[in-house]
């Protein structure tokens, strides 16, 4: 369907605007569906010490980079970042629904399921692109709500290896102290005298 | 308007704890629902006792999947056919899968007397061993499906190529943790 310029000016009637206290102009409203995701891409950084006697892993800073396409409102889209961030560090260290032999959940209150808190999260450097908008839709939009979390166990895991100078030393996660006291022992960054002198 | 960096307009009841949620709303006639969850972490459902708490003051109804077919919880958007079978009820029918699983909602005047009437709710389940390690031997999961659900082989650009490059050379075993979308606190 084309339709003139012409048609579109007379049936604009600039005049009849006044009457509803508006401004002259042509608004057009439009639907897009999508029956598939559109996956945003980016990385991760992770700074971490390791503390050779109690295997406990201290995040000292984060940084998040994504490439979401075009931000609609980038403020919100770094509140996002940042937030996944914080779900990924959970992840990375605390979090873990664990069950006894027969099957009872251990981790079914927030006293025994460990939830990162502002303590546990550093300051998160968040860097938004919008260098690669997605083909898929008008606005080339792409998902950011979970961009802060995806790669985050594997930024820590390695930072925790780089830290002790180890490849592939995390293999699990959360890396619970135990985990990250074994890998300490195993990089002979112990200590001379093992706490609880067992 | 896109691209501009705007404040929600939420953020100032929700911070000074002027906002409203469901629980503060009251209507006139409003019931309120408790759910009734498995104790067992695996078990046939043979039944549902509700007589004794039917005769808590103010209980309205109390119902379970013989009462109510709410049908399956569905899928969101990546969908395997072979993975149907093993959608969850929205409330358990036949078969218990893990501690927590609805089986009975109770609607009652106010939430006090939904919260007692649930806890008289008789569940009769026959109990069966759990399946606790994704990586042990499949087994049986119903009367004509496995526990293992579905092998996928997906990939692309030179696999073999990338993985014998690698260095050090990869060997992933990946058992996915609980850690999103799970039951939250039972009860």
């Amino acid at each position: 369907m084309s339709i003139t310029l012409a048609r579109i000016a007379a049936g604009l009637r600039p005049d009849q605007a006044a009457r509803w206290g508006l401004e002259p102009s042509l608004a057009a409203e439009g639907w897009h569906t999508s029956d598939h995701m559109c996956y945003p891409y980016g990385l991760h950084l992770a700074v971490v010490q390791v503390d050779t006697e109690t295997g406990q892993v201290v995040v000292e800073k984060l940084l998040v980079a994504y490439d979401v396409g075009r931000a609609i409102n980038p403020m919100l889209v770094e509140g996002q970042i940042v937030g996944g961030a914080a779900q990924g560090l959970g992840g990375a260290l605390l979090e873990e629904f664990r069950y006894d032999d027969a099957g009872q959940p251990l981790c079914a209150t927030f006293m025994d399921y460990l939830l990162p808190t502002r303590a546990e999260m550093p300051s998160v450097d968040v860097l938004v692109t919008e260098d690669a908008p997605s083909p898929r839709n008008p606005l080339g939009v792409k998902g950011a709500g979970e961009g802060g979390t995806t790669a985050m166990g594997a930024a820590i895991a390695a930072a925790v290896d780089a830290a002790l100078g180890v490849a592939l030393g995390v293999v699990e996660l959360p890396v619970r102290p135990e985990a990250a006291l074994r890998l300490v022992k195993a990089a002979g960054r112990g200590c001379a005298s093992e706490p609880g002198g067992a | 308007m896109i691209g501009e960096r705007l404040r929600r307009v939420e953020d100032l009841p929700l911070l000074t704890g002027t906002g409203r949620f469901a629980a503060d709303i009251s209507l006139a006639g409003e019931a309120h629902m408790r759910v009734v969850r498995s104790p067992v972490p695996h078990g046939l459902l043979r039944g549902v006792g509700a007589r004794t708490a039917l005769a808590v003051p103010g209980v309205l109804g109390i119902w379970s999947a013989a009462e109510v077919n709410l049908g399956c919880i569905g899928f969101r958007m990546v969908a395997f056919p072979q993975l149907l079978p093993y959608r969850q009820p929205v409330l358990a029918t036949g078969r218990i899968r893990y501690v927590g699983e609805p089986v009975a909602i109770v609607l009652a005047e106010d939430a006090y007397h939904a919260e007692d009437a649930a806890e008289l709710v008789e569940l009769d389940i026959e109990s069966l061993p759990p399946v606790l390690d994704p990586l042990a031997e499949p087994t049986r999961f119903d009367d004509e499906h496995g526990t293992e659900a579905l092998l996928h082989d997906g990939g692309y650009g030179d696999v073999e190529a990338a993985f014998a490059e690698a260095r050090p050379a990869p060997g992933i075993s990946n058992c996915p943790a609980a850690w999103s979308g799970w039951p939250g606190i039972p009860g």
